[in-house]
C-alpha cells in the first residue's frame, strides 16, 4: 500500500490517494488532501460538507446519499462541484477522509 | 504512472506486477480457456473469433473509441483483440507454431502482456462492432475472454473485483451500504416523495412472498436516488405487491461485474443473488434500471441455472413500466414533462438486450416531445461508462472517457436540442453524469422511473 | 515429366479431394459439437428460417455489411466474390455438361482483378496495420487460380475439363488431353487443401457465427 506525507505525517493511502485509516483524520491532514485535489482554500462551505460527511461515515460507515449531503447541506449539487471540482464522490470524500466510494457511484 | 500502451492507466502496478514473471502463467491460463469443456460458456463464439477474423476492418469503422481518437492504430478493434490472437496463433495452432510469421503468430513478453492488459481495458465491450462484422465474429468478446485470462492470473481493475464482486459477495451490495444505512437512506427516500409530491407512500423492505422484488443497482440509491424514487412511486401508483430488499437478506444490489470480467466471478454473485431471491418467495425479480444486470438475469442466466432452481421470473423495470402503462394500470401526462426529451439506447438494454421499443413507448407516453438521438438502437453508440468504465477514474482514466466516447455522445445530445436525457442504466448515468460536466452541455439527465413518476396521475 | 503430370494429374486430386472433405468435416463437428455456449445474441435479428435465409442470401449476394460499413472494400471485394462464385457456378455447370466458357471467363476476370484491387487496398495504412503475410497470400491464391484459368485456357476447356472431372469421379482417372490444363488442376488442388485450414473457410464458418452466435438460439 502506497504511502503518503500529509500534514507532516506518513498515512497509508490507496491508489487513489484515499487515506486508509479514518483514525489518522484531522484538520490538518484534510487541508493537505484538499490540495491533492486541487483545493487551496478550505473554506466554511468546505467544512459544512466535509464535517456532514464525516458525520454520516462515522454513523453508518458509508458515504451518504448525494441527495442527502445536499438537502442537509443546502448546497445543490452544482454548488458542491464549485466547492469540490472532482465531485462530492472522488473530491469530497476524500478530503473528508473517507474510504473511495465503491460500486456505481 | 508508468506508460504502457497510451497515456493512461486503467490498471496500476500494484495490480499488474510488472516485475513478476506472468507470462508463463498467462500461457497456462490462456490454453485452458481454449478447453471446451473449461470454457464452455463462451468457446464456440470465442474460437470462431480467434480463427475467422478476415481483416477487413469494418469493425474499426463503427468503433467509437477509433474514430473518436483520430483512428490510433492501438484503438483499431482488430488490432486490440489481435493481441490475444498473436498468441493464440504463435502458441496454440501448428501453422503458427511452424511458421509465426507467416500467419501473424507473436512471442508474448512481459512488456507485451502489460499492453494486452491496458488494451483490454480501452473497449467497453459495446459489440457495436460485431453488429456490423460481415462475417459475424466478436472483436469485443475477445477483449472479455483476455479480461478473463488476466482475472484467472489475478490482473483485474480493483473497481471491478477487490472493491466489486467480492465486496458485493461480502456485504450484500458493491456499495459497501450496511443494514442500518440501507434503512436510513429508504427512509429517508420515503420522506422525499412527501416533500416533493405532497403525498406519503409505504416504501415495504423484506417482505417475504412479494409479487415483485426490485433490485436496483446499489449505487443509485447513493448517486441517483431519483430512479430509485421514481420506481417506488410507479410501484405504489400500480398497486402492486412489492418490496425492496436489505442487506440482511443476502444480497440487494442487482449490479454483477463478473459480466465484465470474469465468468467465475460472474457466477458466484448470480447465484447469491437467485438464492436472495428463493429466500424471500418473491414471484418475479424486477431488474431496475441497470444494463449490464438486465444482461445477466435475463440472458446469461439461461444456460447457466437451470430452470428448476430459479423458481421465479425476470423482468426489466422497463418491460413492467411500459405494459402497465398500456394496460391503464398507471396513468400519466405528457404534459407534466414539457421538455424536449431524447433517449440513449444503452448497450446492454438494446444491442444486447433488445429492449428498443419498451422505453421508447414510455417516454412517448410520459413526455410531450420526445427526440430520436442519431444513430440510435442497434447503431447506438456506446457512452462509455460500459464494462465497468464508468467506475473507473485511476489516473487520467476519466479523460480517456470522456475525449474517445464521450466525445462522440456529447455532440449526438447536442444535436438532438434535448434538454434531458433519458437513461435506463446505472453506467450510462455514471457516464453521463460525467460528459455533462466536462462538455459543460445544458442539459441534464434523467432516469426512466424519474420522468415517468413525474407524469404520473394519481 | 510424365511422372510429374501423374502426380498433379492422377495422384494429387484424391489426395487433395480427402485432405478438403476430411479437414472440412472436422471442421464442421468440431463447431457443431461444441457445448451450447451462453446466450450473448445481438438484437435485433431474424428470427424464422425464412427471415434467416433471406438474411444470409443478401449478406452474400451483395455483402450488405461492407456495402454499409466499409464502403471502401465493398466493390473489391464484392468483384472477386462474384468472380468465385461464377467459377464455382461454371465448374457445376461444366459438371452437368453445360460449358459456358464466358461464364468462366468472366468469372476469372472479376475473380482476378478483385483479388488484385483487394491486394492493392490492404496496401493503404487502415488495412495494411491488420495484415499479416497469409492475407496477401491468400488474395495471390485467388489470383493465381483465376489468372490460371484464363491464361492456360481451361475456362475454354469444359468439355475436356468434364471428361477428366468424371474420370476422377469414377475412379478411373485419366489425365487431360491437354497438359498444359495440369496447371491449373495443380492450383486447385493446393487451394482445396489449403481450404479447410485457412481462414477462407470463412464461408463456412459464417453459418455458425451467424446461427449460432450472433442471431443466438434462445428464442
Amino acid at each position: 500500500m502506497p504511502k503518503m506525507v500529509l500534514a507532516g505525517i506518513e498515512i497509508e493511502v490507496d491508489e487513489d490517494g484515499f487515506i486508509q485509516d479514518p483514525d489518522k483524520w484531522n484538520e490538518a491532514v484534510a487541508k493537505a488532501l484538499a490540495e491533492t485535489e486541487g483545493v487551496t482554500e478550505l473554506t466554511e462551505d468546505h467544512w459544512k460538507v466535509i464535517n456532514y460527511l464525516r458525520e454520516y461515515y462515522l454513523k453508518f460507515g458509508i458515504a451518504p446519499m448525494i441527495r442527502k449531503l445536499c438537502k442537509d447541506t443546502g448546497f445543490t449539487l452544482k454548488q458542491i462541484y464549485d466547492l469540490f471540482p472532482s465531485g462530492p464522490a472522488k473530491g469530497a470524500c476524500k478530503i473528508a477522509g473517507l474510504p473511495k466510494p465503491t460500486g456505481c457511484v | 504512472m508508468r506508460r504502457v500502451l497510451d497515456e493512461y492507466r486503467a490498471i496500476s502496478d500494484e495490480v499488474l506486477k510488472p516485475h513478476e514473471k506472468r507470462v508463463p502463467r498467462f500461457l497456462e491460463a490462456m490454453k485452458k480457456s481454449l478447453d471446451s469443456r473449461a470454457n464452455w460458456t463462451f468457446w464456440l463464439p470465442y474460437v470462431l473469433s480467434l480463427d475467422t477474423c478476415m481483416k477487413c476492418g469494418t469493425c474499426a469503422e463503427v468503433c467509437p473509441v477509433y474514430l473518436s481518437s483520430g483512428r490510433r492504430e492501438i484503438y483499431h478493434p482488430a488490432v486490440r483483440a489481435d493481441a490475444l490472437r498473436k498468441i493464440y496463433r504463435r502458441y496454440f495452432t501448428l501453422a503458427g507454431r511452424l511458421f509465426p510469421w507467416l500467419v501473424g503468430g507473436e512471442e508474448l513478453t512481459e512488456e507485451k502482456l502489460d499492453a494486452l492488459v491496458e488494451g483490454s481495458y480501452r473497449c467497453t465491450v459495446c459489440r457495436r462492432c460485431a453488429y456490423v462484422c460481415p462475417v459475424a465474429i466478436d472483436n469485443g468478446l475477445l477483449i472479455r475472454e483476455a479480461r478473463k485470462i488476466l482475472d484467472a492470473i489475478d490482473i483485474a481493475p480493483d473497481e471491478l473485483r477487490e472493491k466489486g464482486t467480492r465486496k458485493q459477495l461480502e456485504m450484500g451490495n458493491a456499495t459497501g451500504t450496511p443494514t442500518p444505512a440501507f434503512m436510513d437512506i429508504v427512509e429517508f427516500l420515503a420522506e422525499e416523495i412527501q416533500d416533493t409530491r405532497g403525498y406519503k407512500i409505504e416504501i415495504p423492505v423484506d417482505k417475504r412472498g412479494a409479487e415483485y422484488l426490485v433490485m436496483h443497482n446499489a449505487g443509485d440509491y447513493l448517486a441517483f436516488a431519483e430512479t430509485v424514487m421514481g420506481a417506488a412511486e410507479i410501484f405504489h401508483a400500480a398497486g402492486v405487491d412489492w418490496t425492496l430488499n436489505s442487506p440482511a437478506t443476502g444480497i440487494n444490489d442487482v449490479v454483477n461485474y463478473g459480466v465484465f470480467f470474469s465468468d467465475v466471478e460472474f457466477e458466484k454473485v448470480l447465484r447469491a443473488q437467485v438464492k436472495t431471491c428463493i429466500d424471500l418467495k418473491i414471484r418475479t425479480l424486477v431488474v431496475g434500471e441497470c444494463g449490464h444486470a438486465f444482461e445477466a438475469f435475463k440472458y446469461l442466466m439461461m444456460r447457466l441455472i437451470p430452470e428448476e432452481e430459479r423458481p421465479f421470473e425476470v423482468k426489466s423495470i422497463l418491460e413492467l413500466i411500459d405494459q402497465w402503462i398500456r394496460e391503464g394500470r398507471i396513468k400519466v401526462d405528457p404534459r407534466k414533462n414539457p421538455e424536449p426529451v431524447t433517449y440513449h439506447d444503452a448497450c446492454k438494454l438494446g444491442r444486447l438486450g433488445g429492449l428498443y421499443e419498451e422505453p421508447r413507448r414510455i417516454l412517448k407516453a410520459c413526455c410531450m416531445d420526445f427526440r430520436e438521438m442519431q444513430p440510435n438502437r442497434e447503431m447506438s453508440y456506446c457512452c462509455g461508462g460500459g464494462s465497468g468504465f464508468a467506475i473507473m477514474t485511476k489516473g487520467d482514466f476519466l479523460k480517456f472517457r470522456m475525449e474517445t466516447y464521450g466525445k462522440i455522445k456529447a455532440r449526438q445530445v447536442e444535436e438532438t436540442g434535448a434538454g434531458i436525457v433519458a437513461l435506463a442504466c446505472s453506467n450510462c448515468k455514471g457516464q453521463f453524469r460525467e460528459i455533462i460536466n466536462y462538455y459543460k452541455l445544458p442539459v441534464r439527465f434523467a432516469g426512466i422511473s424519474e420522468l415517468v413518476a413525474n407524469a404520473l396521475v394519481l | 515429366m510424365g511422372w510429374l503430370a501423374y502426380l498433379v494429374g492422377i495422384v494429387l486430386p484424391y489426395v487433395a479431394l480427402a485432405l478438403f472433405v476430411v479437414g472440412f468435416i472436422y471442421k464442421i463437428i468440431c463447431w457443431s459439437r461444441a457445448p451450447r455456449h451462453l446466450p450473448w445474441e445481438l438484437f435485433p435479428y431474424p428470427h424464422t428460417a425464412g427471415e434467416r435465409l433471406g438474411e444470409m442470401v443478401i449478406e452474400v449476394a451483395s455483402l450488405r455489411s461492407l456495402k454499409l460499413h466499409n464502403r471502401n472494400i465493398w466493390l473489391p471485394s464484392l468483384l472477386m466474390h462474384f468472380g468465385i462464385y461464377a467459377v464455382v457456378a461454371w465448374l457445376f455447370l461444366v459438371l452437368l455438361g453445360l460449358p459456358v466458357a464466358l461464364l468462366g471467363y468472366l468469372g476469372g476476370v472479376a475473380a482476378a482483378a478483385g483479388s488484385l484491387w483487394m491486394f492493392t487496398k490492404r496496401l493503404g495504412r487502415d488495412l495494411r496495420i491488420l495484415t499479416t503475410p497469409v492475407e496477401y497470400l491468400n488474395l495471390l491464391l485467388v489470383f493465381l487460380i483465376s489468372a490460371g484459368g484464363i491464361i492456360t485456357g481451361f475456362f475454354g476447356e469444359g468439355l475436356a475439363v468434364r471428361e477428366y472431372m468424371l474420370g476422377i469421379l469414377s475412379l478411373s482417372p485419366r489425365l487431360p488431353a491437354r497438359p498444359s490444363l495440369l496447371w491449373e488442376i495443380f492450383f486447385l488442388e493446393v487451394f482445396l487443401v489449403y481450404l479447410p485450414f485457412g481462414r477462407m473457410i470463412h464461408f463456412a464458418a459464417k453459418y455458425f457465427t451467424y446461427h449460432r452466435v450472433k442471431w443466438g438460439e434462445s428464442h
